[in-house]
This record gives structure tokens, sequence and C-alpha cells, in this order.
């Protein structure tokens, strides 16, 4: 540890403004994932009370009083809602990347080269001024537009566009979904831990 | 400052454990998947199965509950959490589902000695001692003033009394 004080020491003003910004960058960014878990966190509580939406009366007249069965009654809710509510998004998902795969099939061009230059040709191109920032390169000022995105008519540009937009929507939906299943087994999880809790506090009206 | 460093700290905890989150995800997308794929295999087997209702979400605990609730009303079930142990009383409460008379649910209380003016302690004397009951003693006035009571579940108040945590509801 001793060893490297004089390193430190030897820094430049300019070394030491660049090991702040980047000390600075680092902190906003674990900030900021931060609060993206607090965000995700409350989300995936929401989709979870859905367990105690559908087990509330068995639990609240005394159905269910043993843990095991609590859990076993619980995941097979979970699993048949999760299939009521996804195989819908999946069943238009593989109907769409099947309806894709024989249009490459009939196109001859399995290495969608077709995919990528419609989407080339339907995006945006921006020129970013960068340039050194405390020795670092970052874009310093606001990008131009060189290209402007091309929605003139081919084939290939609308079948490329409405595949992904086809795909993309169920797959997403599909997606929140195995997020709320897995939201749910989580809440399974901590009702088992609570609820099930042999707390004496429990027996007292004083402590509840 | 003290919300500052614990976000950050989360923030770095779930940098750190990110891998093990997105591992969690796909494996559930790939459980998700399979189970959809299976799904129809599964129906087939319900079809020569005993069992009915393969994919139905409700099955005989709901209705067993939805039985209980229609039968005491729904404000009057409460959870098996907070029980008080059932040794602990000395009456044995019928279930007498005419007997509404509510209106005058402290009065009989107010006037006794034995028995506390605060509707949510109205539940039985305790047998602290666990000696013989005296089925003649302490009851009088207590019957008429009980709602469908159930001694299985002596938290049965009247839900609109708080109780001494100033919950309201009759599920505490």
């Amino acid at each position: 540890m001793i060893d490297y004080i004089p390193l430190l020491v030897k820094f430049t003003e300019s070394d030491k403004r660049i090991l702040i910004a980047i000390v600075i960058i680092f902190l906003l960014i674990i900030l900021l994932v931060g609060y993206i878990q607090k965000l995700v966190g409350y989300i995936m509580y929401t989709q979870g009370l859905q367990v105690d939406t559908m087990m509330y009366d068995i639990l609240r007249t005394g159905v269910i009083v043993k843990k095991r069965e609590f859990k076993r009654e619980a995941r097979r809710k979970s699993h048949l809602y999760f299939l009521k509510k996804s195989w819908l998004p999946f069943f238009i998902f593989l109907l769409c990347t099947g309806g894709f795969l024989l249009y490459v099939y009939y196109a001859q061009n399995w290495d969608f080269t077709f995919f990528i230059t419609s989407w080339r040709q339907m995006s945006m191109n921006f020129d970013w001024h960068i340039d050194d920032f405390f020795g670092v390169r970052i874009p310093t000022d606001w990008p131009t537009l060189i290209k402007t995105p091309d929605f003139s008519y081919t084939p290939e540009k609308y079948i490329a566009l409405g595949f992904t937009i086809l795909m993309a929507i169920p797959g997403i939906i599909y997606l929140i979904d195995c997020q709320a299943l897995l939201s749910r087994s989580l809440r399974i999880r901590q009702l088992c831990t609570t609820y099930f809790a042999k707390n004496v506090n429990k027996l007292s009206n004083d402590h509840a | 400052m003290e919300t500052f460093l614990k976000r950050s700290g989360i923030g770095a905890i779930v940098i750190i454990t990110s891998p093990f989150w997105i591992a969690m995800f796909l494996l559930y997308v790939v459980f998700g998947t399979l189970m959809i794929i299976l799904a129809p295999l599964r129906g087939l087997f319900g079809l020569f199965s005993s069992k009915k209702g393969t994919f139905k979400i409700k099955n005989h605990y709901d209705e067993e509950a939805e039985r209980i609730i229609a039968e005491s009303g729904p404000g009057n079930v409460s959870g098996p959490v907070n029980q008080v142990p059932t040794y602990m009383y000395t009456n044995n409460q019928p279930n007498n589902a005419n007997n509404t008379n509510n209106n005058n649910y402290n009065n009989n209380y107010s006037n006794s000695n034995n028995y506390p003016t605060n509707p949510q302690q109205n539940y039985p004397n305790p047998n602290i001692n666990n000696l013989p009951r005296n089925n003649n003693q302490n009851q009088q006035g207590y019957n008429q003033n009980q709602q469908n009571y159930n001694n299985n579940q002596p938290n049965n108040y009247d839900p609109n009394y708080p109780n001494d945590n100033g919950q309201q509801g009759g599920n505490y």
C-alpha cells in the first residue's frame, strides 16, 4: 500500500481531474442502477401481489394451514395464470417467426441482408462531435443529422418493418409475463417465510 | 447523504449480482417456454386422468373457501394467524346465526364488572389455571351479544370495532 502513495503524489493536476471525473461518473452510474433496481423491485412486487389475490380467500378462511400445501397450490395457480396470460403472445411470436423464416426461405436470403439494409435505410445517421475532455475522447456537442429515414416503398423494407413490429410486441409481452412468473415465485417464497412463521407475537393482539 | 449511500450501495450490489439475476430471468424464460410447449401434452394427459379441470385456476380449495365465506358472511371470517389458543377459553359458544342483536353490543358489558368495556376484549374469560369449566359462570349476557360466534375462530369480533392496534375490518 505504501508503494502506491508516491504514485498518487506524482499525479498531475490534469490526472487528478480525470480521476475525479471518472469517480463521479462511476458514482452516477451505480446511483442510476440503484434507482433502476428500485423501479424494477416495485414493478416485480406489484406483479407478485397476484399471488395474494389468488390465495387470499383460501388463507383467510384457513382452508390451507400447511406451508407445503400453500407452496404447492400457489405454484400451481401461478403456473396456470402464466399459461393463460402468455399463450397468445407466445403463439403470435411463434407465428411471426415462422412467417419470417418462410419469407427468408423463399427469398433465399439466409444472411438476412434484406433485413439489415432495410433497417439502415429506415434509420437516422448522426455525426457526433467527438473531442478531448480532460484527456478522454467523448461527444462534446449536440450531433448533426447527416441522413434522414427513407420510408419510400420497397417490399423488403416494409416486410422487415412489419415482421420487426409483429415479433417485438408479443416478444416483449411474453418477457414481461416471464418476469411476472419470476416475481410470483419470489412472492410465494416470501409468503412462506412471513405468513407461516411461528411468531409468538402473533398470538398476542398487543404485539400483532 | 444516507439515502445516497444506500442507493449507491444497492446499485453496486445489483451490478455485482447482475449475472445471477439475468441467469435466473433467462431460466424462467426457458421454463415458461417449456411449460407452454408441454401444456397441450398436459391437457392430453388430463383427458385420461381422473382429475378434472387441469387448466382451471380455481379448484376445491377455492370452493371450500367460498363455501366458508358464504356461510359466515364476508366480514366475519378471520384467518388462522393471530389465533388465541382455545384452551384459554371457558365458553363453548354455539353458532347462533339467527342472533343478530348487534345494537346492544356494549351495553351489557358496561354494566357488568366481569367484562371489559373495550369491545375488542370481548372474548371469553381466560381459563388461566385450566380448571374445569362452570358453564353458568360469566355466561349470561354473553351469548346474546355474540353474533355467529365460532369457538374455532376466537378473533371473530365485530369488524366495525378496531382492535388494540387500531386495525379495523375483521382481518387481524
